[in-house]
């Protein structure tokens, strides 16, 4: 094909202009910071489904022990205040970012002094792996078999803040998540204000496989951290026999099911006034799941266990067990499911 | 870090909910997105030099469009569009700077260079600035759609999916701009 010499005229003009640019003097992209924002986002997307709530932040550790170089205020803060709790590394802490080193004297406090610094922060206590232990057993005091599942050594110490009202705690948390020695960091406070976690009624949710999950019970392949294979969604029928083996269950008092339009405007109503968080989310994001409504003495985990066998059916949710999970959170106690719910009402 | 955030963010909500999955694998695909943006850094900003004319604007049109796409407000499913996405992100930083330029202009603050400034279009020869100059003034879409055909050398598709057209409207828009360049240089077509 003939080109027209206007073609050409263009072509060796627009290659010339590109040419002037010389690639050694080019600044090279920088990767904004966006580490904890991302993380918020995540946790904050996940608190919505599950229990139409609000965010809470966390890190992620184990239990241990360990000694302390810190002088603070020997009061602690009550959990109902504590805007920011930031748990230390102890011994016994093996996973990331601890690997079994506790803070040492100067970490703790390095720790310290960028708390003491931000000028966010109203108040900062210091709260030893004792002292929140000794809390922790007269909370649940009546709850033998946490009290038996949790060591002493489960429990971290803290820095624990109260922050200027109006404060955006993601400012604040910035520069402490990735300082060395701090195990993990929680919202205390907030955890308190949930809504859902004050609900009474016993809810249970079972999320429906969408195309392209990344849950092992909807096909799909992981490993840790990445997906190699998508899931399916689930079909027709799959979700009719979910239906119909819910609709039998005695233990069942009343349920709905939400589709992912429901599901999206039910995100944006509890979420409007965060608009990168809205913004970031679409209807297709959403889950698909029936919600169920159960009776006040029903064995729920006979119903987990059963739905959870059921093909289509991504994975069952109980709010009773996420609330105690949450619950345990303010002592950065981070237990797997069921050990948390076996022992809730 | 994060692994271990999202680590945590699961089993704070019971095991993985199908929305945080979803949002895992729209992060793993914002990382290519990343380094399709490394593997084409110099001809984005070539892209956008010529677009804007000087080779600073042009690094921080694609510094910032890679800035958002990093933090996660860029959105993105196929992956095979990927490069036509991050073209995109690219042609629309500057058109925002051609229209900061624009408004300034018509305030009499001349104080960013204009597009092929003289001190840039002196390394061109008469003849490219000559073209370069007819080029500058068509309209924006004859502009682009002809950047992207005849320096990238994109079929009418892919023309089409970076300006978010369809193809027969790339198309059109090439031959009206080829035309309209044709008669700006005084060629008969």
């Amino acid at each position: 094909m003939n080109h027209s010499p206007t073609e050409d005229r263009l072509r060796e003009a627009l290659t010339e202009a590109g040419a002037t640019l010389d690639p050694s003097t080019l600044r090279p992209l920088r990767a904004p910071e966006r580490r904890f924002r991302l993380n918020h986002r995540l946790l904050i997307a996940v608190a919505a489904v599950v229990l139409a709530g609000t965010a809470t932040a966390v890190g992620l550790g184990g239990p241990g022990e360990v000694d302390y170089a810190v002088a603070t205020n020997p009061e602690s803060l009550p959990p109902e205040e504590t805007d920011l709790a930031i748990f230390l590394c102890t011994e016994s802490v093996q996973k990331d970012p601890c690997q079994g080193r506790a803070a040492d004297p100067e970490q703790t406090r390095t720790i310290e002094e960028t708390i003491r610094r931000s000028p966010d922060v109203e108040v900062m206590t210091f709260e030893s792996d004792e002292a929140a232990y000794g809390r922790f057993r007269q909370e649940y005091a009546e709850n033998k078999a946490l009290l038996a599942a949790v060591k002493p050594t489960d429990i971290l110490p803290s820095f624990r803040v109260k922050v200027h009202e109006g404060t955006d705690l993601r400012q604040t948390v910035g520069p402490l998540h990735a300082l060395p020695g701090v195990a993990k960091l929680s919202e205390p406070a907030r955890l308190y204000d949930l809504p859902a976690m004050n609900e009474k009624t016993q809810r249970i949710s079972v999320f429906i496989c969408v195309d392209g999950s990344a849950m092992p019970a909807c096909g799909a392949q992981r490993t840790s951290g990445s997906v190699t294979k998508e899931g399916k969604a689930a079909t027709k029928a799959q979700k009719e026999a979910v239906e119909q083996m819910i609709a039998q269950m005695p233990e069942v008092e009343s349920f709905f099911f939400e589709d992912q339009e429901a599901a999206y405007r039910n995100f944006l109503s509890s979420y409007k006034s965060n608009r990168t968080l809205v913004e970031a989310t679409e209807v297709e994001d959403m889950p698909e799941s029936f919600r169920l409504t159960m009776r006040a003495t029903a064995d729920r985990s006979r119903v987990v266990s059963d739905l959870k066998r059921q093909p289509g059916v991504a994975q069952v949710v109980d709010h009773a067990c996420t609330r105690e999970q949450i619950a345990l959170e303010r002592y950065g106690l981070d237990l797997p499911a069921a050990e948390a719910c076996s022992k809730g009402p | 870090m994060t692994e271990a955030a999202d680590e945590a963010a699961r089993r704070l909500c019971y095991v993985e909910v199908e929305l945080l999955t979803q949002q895992e694998a729209l992060a793993r695909q914002r990382v290519d997105v990343a380094s399709i943006f490394a593997e084409h850094h110099i001809g984005l900003v070539r892209l956008a030099l010529i677009m804007l004319g000087d080779q600073a604007s042009a690094e921080d049109v694609v510094q910032e469009a890679f800035a958002r796409t990093h933090a996660g407000r860029g959105r993105l499913r196929d992956a095979d569009k990927a490069l036509a996405y991050v073209r995109s992100a690219v042609l629309n930083g500057c058109r925002s700077v051609l229209r900061r330029r624009a408004t300034a202009f018509r305030r009499a603050v001349p104080y960013e260079p204009p597009v092929w400034s003289a001190e840039s279009a002196a390394m061109l020869g008469e003849e490219r600035r000559e073209v370069l100059l007819a080029l500058r003034e068509l309209p924006r879409r004859q502009r682009e759609a002809l950047t992207l055909r005849y320096y990238f050398d994109l079929t009418d598709q892919e023309v089409a999916d970076t300006m978010r057209i369809s193809a027969g409207t790339a198309r059109s828009t090439i031959a009206r701009g080829l035309a309209a360049l044709g008669r700006a240089l005084g060629e008969e077509s």
